[in-house]
């Protein structure tokens, strides 16, 4: 017993050491984590109660030059659960996947992390956040995001672009300006507790956020409504590939309206595929064809080669180095101006040939082409120029009527400006002022003069040339009654596999008005157009009618000679030689105007007073009924597939020919075929078609 | 009841730590429990006063009569583990609870008291016969019936405190040290299969000892945040009431398992290292207990005392501190809680039992 007391006594006392040695342990322990250490959990407690919360700031607005609001900023809810929180994950899943219409599977899984923060939906309708709301569960929260949001959908899609779920720029002018409109984020940084709660009298910092800025663009919204609304009536008519039209001031350079088709809609990018969302206007690359020609007419009268009263002759093509490089027609002797106005590819090429391949260009260059426009929207392409030392003479001759080039819309449209605005090449401009949220200007407006092309007499000089193709050439589509207009056509044929082919074309109408004192240039490009592919025919009325509405919004006056013009409306008597006489009765009545029919035969084959004639809504026109109009001389038939009813009357009346039209719709045949030599007056029979049916046979690249 | 000669006999020393441990808990108490201090205030008041009797209660009779009710103690103490599992509370996913009327029972608790009376009755029998292996299974059979029952509810936490309780009363009982060695050469083997026994929430407990960052927002957290708290009071502390990680409610659990974080947070280097002091000198003195006892009997009852007590100190500490698995086990006369403080004022009762009648007193 005694024994066994100092036994148990001895391995106490080991058991106390034991002791000793432990509590030293904890005690070292405490010194190591409290003194050695303390900088790091000092600061560890530090950033836990700091919370840092950042405030978002509101996108930029994107407006037109009127301030008409193109892209703006709308509240959303956000659905933010914090997992730890939620008591049943089952059962709450299965209610927020019904209130948001999400599958439940998708639901489950944000709720079953581990975290204590999940997105389960970003900025979702109003209807659905009432929804959650009214769900009222634990641990689901609804946060306030701003979305971007752009009013007027598809309009001016291509230029805006959009951004993303962040508010990030992610195309179009929404990224290119992205830094400017995205604003700062501030900062609030305050001691919170464990539960995030704010802690009274705790460290405060406040950083606001500030806003982004406001882009101002060139765009007028109006006359983008009425560009997007022709856009959308000539892909209707012409079930073109695709389109784009543009419309500038020539003399700063602003872009007024932009749209292309096919498009897309800004709130929801990814239905329509990727494509869509090209902006054609900057990124086409295509073979501008005849409102080429304004290029090598500019420059040959630049450098003095050609006067406007200088002869041509056109017997329907040209040997170039061996090779036969055909015209529309032969158009006979020609001026230069006729040269012009008829859009003669002889003519060009002789002209085109007069100067040295460098020469010729030196003036492609100078405006603007084979360089990006730099109008600062994205995607802008070069266009294609063959390099100067493989132009052969072949090639320059192609080039001189707009053949071997390719070309950006918007390269074409700048062009057009130099010989609107005197010939200065203004640089294209998409963002008119950027203004911070007070309204001060950040970037200021100020027109960007690339070079002086021309001298202005010459500008000036053509613009007259151009108008005359307006007027009474090849772009009378385009007139608008009452305005002086300028502009050129353009069918070109495309290139498929490295070969020209007859069925795909690209036909546009490049021009500016008024002439005497030109406010806007207008490019209408359609590609690909099915049945009637001609500029002048598809493109020219589409310019028409944007010119018309366009001139009036402005309030452009039109030219009138007295008073009583003006307060009297005219009509303009439609050409209605060589149609039959019920399609003749259907025009006219379409003007209000009456008539009388003498003679006997089928067709009209004179009118009284000649069309163009401005007269008296009640004016009686006489029409002469007949088979064939007696004329002397030989005329080169001309090509007129692919033209309505009404454009081959008139073209066949112009050159004294009789139409004997069966069917209805476009020209797809006719006897004698083009270029045969028949006696003035001879009876052409066209065979029409509906449109629905593709263009028959090949045709020149020209009109 | 109790002779006053005795009284001249009682540890006065022991008697001031606890005093002193038991005032400061209130304060810390009542800065960690910031949301509604009163509340937790008054209970803990309570349950000093109900402590207090039972401590006279324990002092009150002479410790030599237990060993004549070691048999009932041990089977009351089985039958209540085991209605734990019929009629037990669950709480925190373990059924440690018993509902006795208005009162609540944690049968562990008490089942370390009778455990230490009626091991040391055992050993104290067996003291010079601890020889064979064969002595020592029924030993082990007395300890692992109750505490596989506790294992069981689950709490590791106390039945850790058996392992110790049985280790450490067998070591001074005394057990041969190759017996000894045997037996943690035995546990070092067999604890890669307990390992793979436990429950996976008790196995990631014990790996987030080694490094709390594997899981810094689950097991890991307590720790990381014990750490912060005790860390970042440096050597002063932050001023009672004034711990940023206590007050802002990111330590966890800190009026009950992480007092000591509080203390270590509000009260600094010094604090803490001031409390730790109050512990070794309570022990110290309870060893003194141990040392001066009249029997083995008496010896080992101090000594079961005295190792119940270090053992909740040094895990409780050690977890705080890191260095140590979390496993639940409060820290003696500090924690919030009325069943360990209770507990351990019937083992003090015991403890001092035992001194104030160390030596035979002639009427």
């Amino acid at each position: 017993m005694k024994h066994t007391l100092t036994m148990m006594r001895k391995r106490i006392a080991l058991f106390l050491l034991a002791i000793i040695f432990c509590t030293c342990g904890l005690a070292a322990r405490l010194f190591y984590l409290q003194v050695l250490k303390n900088e790091k959990y000092q600061a560890a407690a530090l950033t836990q109660r700091l919370h840092e919360i950042e405030i978002q700031p509101k996108r930029g607005l994107i407006t037109d030059r009127n301030g008409k609001k193109l892209a703006i900023n709308v509240s959303l809810d956000s659905v933010v659960v914090n997992p730890r929180q939620i008591k049943n994950v089952d059962q709450a899943s299965a209610a927020l996947a019904e209130a948001l219409g999400l599958p439940v599977e998708q639901v489950r899984t944000k709720l079953s992390r581990d975290t204590s923060f999940e997105w389960v939906a970003r900025k979702i309708e109003p209807e659905k956040s009432k929804a959650v709301r009214a769900l009222k569960l634990d641990g689901v929260y609804l946060v306030e995001e701003s979305d971007r949001f752009y009013p007027n959908g598809t309009l001016l899609s291509h230029v805006i672009g959009f951004a993303g779920i962040d508010n990030q720029g992610l195309e179009g002018l929404e990224l290119v300006y992205d830094k400017q409109l995205r604003g700062t984020w501030g900062r609030f940084l305050g001691e919170t507790d464990a539960y995030n709660r704010e802690i009274p009298g705790g460290e405060k910092q406040y950083l606001p956020s500030k806003d982004g800025c406001n882009l101002i663009l060139t765009i007028d919204e109006v006359l983008q409504h009425i560009v997007e609304r022709e856009i959308d009536r000539l892909m209707e008519e012409t079930k073109a590939k695709g389109a784009a039209i543009l419309i500038a001031d020539p003399n700063t350079g602003e872009i007024l309206a932009l749209a292309n088709r096919p498009t897309f809609d800004p709130n929801n990018p990814t239905a329509v595929p990727d494509t869509n969302r090209r902006n054609l206007a900057v990124w086409y690359n295509y073979e501008p064809g005849s409102t080429f020609k304004i290029v090598t007419a500019a420059a040959a009268m630049e450098e003095k080669l050609v006067q406007e009263n200088d002869g041509f002759y056109c017997q329907g093509g040209l040997q170039i180095a061996g090779h036969y490089i055909g015209c529309v027609t032969a158009h006979g002797s020609q001026t230069f101006a006729e040269v012009v106005k008829n859009s003669c590819n002889v003519g060009f090429m002789t002209i085109g040939m007069r100067m040295t391949r460098e020469k010729l260009y030196e003036y492609i260059q100078a405006f603007g082409f084979g360089q990006v426009p730099g109008s600062s929207l994205p995607g802008e392409e070069t266009g294609i120029l063959l390099p100067v030392k493989n132009v052969g003479p072949v090639e320059q001759a192609n080039i001189s009527f707009g053949q071997g080039i390719a070309v950006t819309p918007l390269q074409m449209i700048s062009m057009v400006g130099v010989i609107a605005n005197g010939g200065q090449l203004m640089k294209p401009q998409i963002v008119r002022e950027i203004k911070d949220t007070d309204g001060t200007v950040i970037q200021p407006f100020t027109p960007q003069t690339v070079r002086q092309v021309i001298s202005s007499e010459t500008a000036h000089k053509l613009a007259g040339l151009l108008e005359q193709v307006v007027a009474d050439g090849t772009g009378r589509g385009a007139q608008v009654p009452g305005y002086r207009l300028a502009g050129k056509t353009g069918t070109a044929q495309k290139i498929v596999d490295g070969r020209y082919v007859s069925d795909k074309h690209v036909a546009s109408f490049l021009g500016f008005g008024p002439v005497d004192n030109p406010r806007l240039s207008i490019l209408v490009v359609v590609d690909e157009p099915q049945g009637a592919y001609y500029g002048g025919v598809i493109a020219a009325p589409v310019v028409k009618r944007i010119m018309e509405d366009a001139l009036r919004y402005l309030a452009i006056p039109p030219v009138v000679s007295d008073e009583k013009e003006k307060t009297e409306p005219k009509v303009e008597v439609p050409p209605v030689v060589n149609l039959p006489l019920t399609e003749a009765r259907k025009i006219l009545e379409g003007t209000g105007l009456s008539y009388r029919v003498e003679g006997e035969g089928s067709v009209v084959i004179e009118q009284t007073p000649p069309p163009g004639t401005m007269v008296k809504p009640d004016t009686k026109i006489i029409l002469e009924r007949g088979e064939t109009k007696p004329a002397p001389g030989q005329v080169t038939v001309p090509n007129v597939t692919g033209q309505t009813m009404r454009q081959v009357a008139q073209t066949l009346a112009e050159m004294g020919l009789t139409l004997k039209p069966i069917g209805t719709g476009l020209a797809v045949s006719q006897d004698p075929p083009p270029k045969s030599q028949v006696p003035a007056g001879s009876l052409i029979t066209v065979q029409f078609q509906p449109p629905a049916a593709g263009p028959g046979e090949p045709a020149s690249p020209e009109q | 009841m109790i002779d006053k000669r005795l009284l001249k006999n009682l540890d006065y020393v022991i008697i001031a730590v606890v005093v002193a441990l038991t005032t400061i808990s209130f304060f810390v108490i009542a800065s960690a429990s910031a949301e509604n201090p009163y509340y937790y205030i008054k209970r803990q008041a309570i349950w000093a006063v109900v402590g207090l009797v039972l401590f006279v209660v324990m002092l009150s009779f002479d410790y030599h009569d237990l060993a004549q009710y070691t048999n009932q103690m041990y089977y009351i103490n089985l039958a209540l583990l085991i209605a734990v599992f019929i009629f037990g509370r669950e709480a925190k996913g373990a059924q440690r609870w018993l509902r006795l009327g208005p009162l609540e029972l944690q049968p562990s608790e008490l089942a370390k008291i009778i455990i230490i009376i009626t091991l040391a009755d055992l050993l104290s029998k067996r003291a010079h016969s601890l020889h064979s292996v064969r002595d020592l299974v029924p030993v082990f059979l007395h300890v692992g019936i109750p505490m596989a029952l506790i294992l069981k509810q689950p709490d590791l936490g106390t039945s850790l405190v058996f392992i110790g309780l049985l280790l450490g009363m067998l070591f001074v009982a005394g057990i041969k040290w190759q017996y000894l060695a045997g037996l943690c050469g035995i546990g070092g083997a067999l604890a890669p299969l307990l390992f793979y026994f436990l429950e996976p929430y008790q196995r990631k407990r014990i790996l987030v000892v080694f490094n709390p960052y594997i899981d810094p927002t689950g097991d890991g957290y307590h720790v990381i945040q014990s750490m912060i708290a005790i860390g970042s009071g440096r050597a002063w502390g932050k001023g009672l009431f004034g711990g940023t990680q206590n007050r802002l409610g990111f330590l966890p659990e800190q009026h009950t398992d992480f007092i000591f974080s509080v203390i270590g947070e509000e009260l600094g280097f010094i604090g803490a290292g001031i409390i730790l002091l109050l512990y070794f000198i309570l022990i110290y003195r309870g060893i003194r207990v141990a040392l001066k006892a009249r029997d083995d009997f008496g010896t080992l009852l101090a000594t079961g005392v005295v190792i119940m007590f270090t053992f909740h100190i040094l895990v409780n500490v050690g977890m705080t501190l890191g260095i140590m698995p979390v496993t639940g086990i409060p820290l003696p006369f500090m924690s919030y809680g009325g069943s360990s403080y209770l507990t351990n004022m019937m083992a003090l009762g015991l403890l001092l039992n035992v001194y104030m009648r160390r030596q035979k007193i002639l009427f």
